[in-house]
């Protein structure tokens, strides 16, 4: 392997992957401000916008067309920026960040049909990025629900423990515990491992 | 309010097909039971439980929420899984062989 890829690099030739990677997981996990360090890095455009308010994204999002080159493989990734997994919304929530009843009950109605999308999506994607919050406890339903269900269907992923530029990240827990799946530390905010998550994807396309 | 626990064994669970284990699943958290399932759900069967009982939420109905106790001196798993309403909290403390279920209302 190490001696194709010397190769291609010498030789200039790099295979080319069309992929749609599925960037999935719970409600705040940083599923988006990932999706915009990719879009805004390779293509200069935002994939969603980012806030405080839960479910800020309730609409699967896709941007087209983001090549990125990795290990001899020109990746040309179509990123799906999904809508935060949970199981149950409770509109009452949304109030506490300042909306009226009547848009808490909008807002719920539009996080409820996200969800939906975003499980939908899971049969739609070619790779997937579990993006987990690295400040909370590794074993929740939504995870282990989400891993699960990519076990299932042969779909390849890597776990992102993202939030690492925060002091109470534990990305070692998440290392520990999902021992035998590729864990890879993150920061989207900052990029920090940007790098190694990408060669980690890499890896699992063929 | 009532409020009404159901035991499922793994028994039962294996002698339904998926759907009909479902359907009877969601009617039992639509009408506000709690589900003691023996063993661990599949998380296909999760998904398609939420898929299908997300459709329900509404100001009152917000959805369901899952928890697995491990036993202590047993590998006996228990999944309870339950209806997250606007007037009930449900907390859940203990292993599979002594479970507490404690139910606020308001």
């Amino acid at each position: 392997m190490i001696l194709l890829g010397l190769l291609q690099k010498i030789l200039g030739k790099t295979k080319k992957i069309s992929v749609r990677i599925g960037i999935f997981g719970e409600v705040g996990a940083g599923k988006t401000t990932l999706a915009n360090y990719l879009t805004k890095n390779y293509i200069g455009i935002e994939a969603g916008k980012v806030t405080g308010v839960p479910h800020e994204t309730r609409r699967v999002q896709e941007v087209e067309n983001v090549v990125i080159r990795r290990n001899g493989k020109e990746l040309h990734l179509t990123i799906v920026d999904t809508p935060g997994l949970a199981t149950y919304i409770d509109y009452r929530e949304f109030m506490k960040y300042g909306l009226s009843e009547t848009e808490a009950i909008q807002r719920a109605k539009e996080a409820t049909k996200g969800v939906i999308e975003a499980l939908r999506e899971l049969d739609n994607v070619d790779v997937a990025v579990v993006v987990v919050d690295s400040t909370k406890v590794p074993f929740n339903q939504i995870n282990i629900m989400l891993i699960g269900n990519l076990e299932i269907r042969k779909i390849p992923f890597v776990i992102a423990a993202n939030k690492i530029d925060r002091s109470d990240a534990k990305p070692e827990i998440f290392k520990e515990v999902f021992s035998n799946k590729p864990v890879v530390p993150i920061s989207a905010l900052t990029g920090e491992n940007i790098d190694e998550l990408l060669d980690e994807i890499s890896r699992r396309l063929r | 309010m009532d409020i009404s626990i159901e035991y499922v064994t793994r028994d039962y669970v294996r002698r339904q097909s998926v759907n009909s284990f479902l359907g009877d699943l969601i009617k039992k958290l639509l009408k506000g039971k709690i589900v003691v399932l023996e063993g661990v759900l599949n998380p296909s069967i999760q998904a398609k439980l939420l898929l299908e009982i997300l459709r329900y939420v509404d100001t009152y109905f917000f959805g369901i929420d899952f928890k697995t106790v491990d036993g202590i001196r047993s590998k006996r798993k228990l999944t309870i899984i339950y209806p997250k309403v606007k007037d009930r909290e449900l907390k859940i403390e203990g292993t599979s062989e002594h479970l507490c279920l404690s139910i606020t209302t308001s």
